[in-house]
């Protein structure tokens, strides 16, 4: 993929000989620029100084997905309350209200972004005049379309959206949605925003307020910006990682404990994949917006995991990273993290079989289990000495699966639940079933092991 | 439960936190999940080449 641009002021001239263009074939328009905050600006300013017109700012927010937060869900937009949707959120099956509780935490920082770009001024009145939206690139949109339809709402005599590079899919459906659209480079496929530039750095909101003319505030606390696609930082602490000692060596977790929580889930990967797969970090997110601090391990040290690549066989042995899991909830109980006396294991295939194995392990400890398409089946003998609550979710595509959990099933604690996701596969890439595997482990771990805790220990520690 | 579901969400619809588009027709549905699975492997990917620093 050929670079286009060297940094968004060589951008901005390209862009604004592409709409000087678009405005000569459009007497009469008296245009008024645009920045989207904060990555278009530095772009608008350049258009608008090339092309003589006024500049103002448009604030729009990126909603991360629930732990993958780099990937956005949807936007919202100053002046518009709805959330304008976009595909990783419904390819996920992220349900609404989750859609909800994002964008009410983005919505906070959405305003205090439009109270410092505007300084005590209102919005533009966009009223009978031609719009130019200006952005750095145009990726999946969804910011755009969210700032776009915002600014629709205002009444504009001409809305035209206006970037350097473009996604051409993208360009055609937000085409749709306003009166035209110029794009200096349209491709497919895309990539990322940052590709088609050389130097394509972060705008911090001081570089905003000086493209706008506007004095630097001191002290105004900078949110970082994540160029390029990125969604905002998530909110809480920033994980950290740590290194758990097991036999054989070291395995490495993430740890996230948000302020309040309730409750600890420890997330055990399927095989072939890590801490780090989306799937784990998605329901990692879920569950702490849910109230629960979250630790995802990698089950395998690095040269098992370096080993396991070519043989696929280390994944296999249940029994060893069973011990990980317990030494896993061990290191939470010496780290002090919330909720270590009572912790809720979910695991995926065999990181499913492990949970097993230590919840039949540490039977005070872990009061609740998930597993997700699990290998329950390989937990063996383990099964019946489980005595937390536990729920398998199985993908309704997965025959053999679904065999080896009824198997199972017959040998868990009585008040164990098979749910079934219809038309789901093993690692739960059908669109929906990975939002639908996140509520159904919600909803049993508020339960089992936010609720009814003191009760359920004692009831554990009477058994065991 | 399930009826307080249907209607928290259709409450949610109505003020504008309706769940992400889903596309119309097969064909868009399968470029689309295409789309964000790539944005997903990407960020995976993007995820495991990044160093933390460790305790």
């Amino acid at each position: 993929m050929p670079v286009a641009f060297e940094d968004r002021a060589d951008a901005g001239r390209a862009l604004a000989r592409a709409l000087g263009a678009w405005l000569g074939a459009h007497p009469g328009a008296d245009p008024l620029v645009l920045g989207m905050a904060r990555g278009g600006v530095p772009v608008a300013r350049v258009v608008a100084d090339a092309l003589g017109a006024p500049l103002d700012v448009a604030v729009a927010r990126k909603l991360g997905v629930p732990g993958v937060e780099e990937v956005a869900l949807g936007a919202i937009a100053e002046g518009d309350g709805r959330v304008v949707g976009d595909d990783v959120g419904w390819y996920i099956g992220v349900p609404p209200h989750v859609v909800a509780c994002v964008a009410a935490r983005e919505r906070a920082e959405l305003a205090r972004r439009a109270r410092l770009y505007r300084a005590g001024r209102a919005a533009p009145d966009v009223r009978g005049r031609t719009v130019a939206l200006v952005d750095d690139g145009l990726a999946t949109g969804a910011t755009l379309r969210a700032a776009a339809r915002a600014l629709r709402a205002a009444r504009p005599a001409r809305l035209v959206v206006a970037v350097p590079v473009a996604d051409a899919t993208s360009a055609r459906e937000l085409r749709a949605e306003v009166d035209d659209l110029v794009a200096v480079v349209c491709a497919e496929p895309f990539g990322t925003v940052s590709a088609w530039y050389e130097a394509f750095p972060a705008v911090s909101d001081a570089e905003v307020l000086a493209a706008l003319g506007l004095p630097n505030v001191s002290n105004v606390p900078n949110v970082p910006n994540v160029p390029d696609g990125g969604a905002p930082p998530p909110a809480g602490p920033a994980p950290r990682t740590v290194t758990i000692p097991v036999d054989g060596g070291v395995v490495e977790a993430d740890v996230e404990a948000p302020e309040g929580a309730r409750g600890l889930a420890i997330l055990a990967h399927g095989g072939g994949s890590s801490r780090r797969g989306y799937r784990n970090r998605y329901l990692a997110g879920r569950l702490r917006l849910a109230g629960f601090a979250t630790l995802r391990l990698d089950l395998l040290t690095a040269a098992e995991q370096d080993a396991d690549a070519t043989t696929a066989s280390e994944r296999f042995d249940v029994a060893r990273i069973g011990r990980r899991l317990v030494a896993a909830c061990d290191w939470a109980t010496r780290d002090g993290l919330p909720g270590a006396d009572r912790v809720a294991l979910v695991g995926a295939s065999t990181g499913a079989a492990a949970a097993l194995l230590a919840a039949a392990e540490r039977p005070t400890q872990v009061s609740a289990v998930v597993a997700r398409g699990g290998r329950v089946d390989l937990a063996g003998e383990a099964a019946s000495r489980v005595r937390a609550p536990t729920l398998l979710v199985v993908g309704g595509a997965d025959a053999d699966t679904l065999r080896w959990n009824r198997e199972t099933l017959r040998r868990l604690p009585r008040g164990t639940r098979l749910t079934v996701v219809p038309d789901a596969g093993h690692t739960f890439e059908e669109p929906g079933a990975l939002g639908a595997v996140a509520e159904h482990a919600v909803r049993w771990l508020e339960r089992h092991a936010l609720g009814r805790g003191a009760v359920r220990r004692l009831w554990a520690r009477a058994l065991a | 439960m399930k009826r307080l579901a249907l209607l928290v969400t259709a409450l949610l619809a109505a003020v504008g936190c309706a769940s992400p588009t889903a596309p119309r027709d097969g064909a868009a549905k399968t470029a689309r999940a295409a789309s964000a699975r790539g944005q997903l492997a990407g960020a995976t990917q993007a995820n495991a080449s990044r160093k933390i620093s460790a305790n």
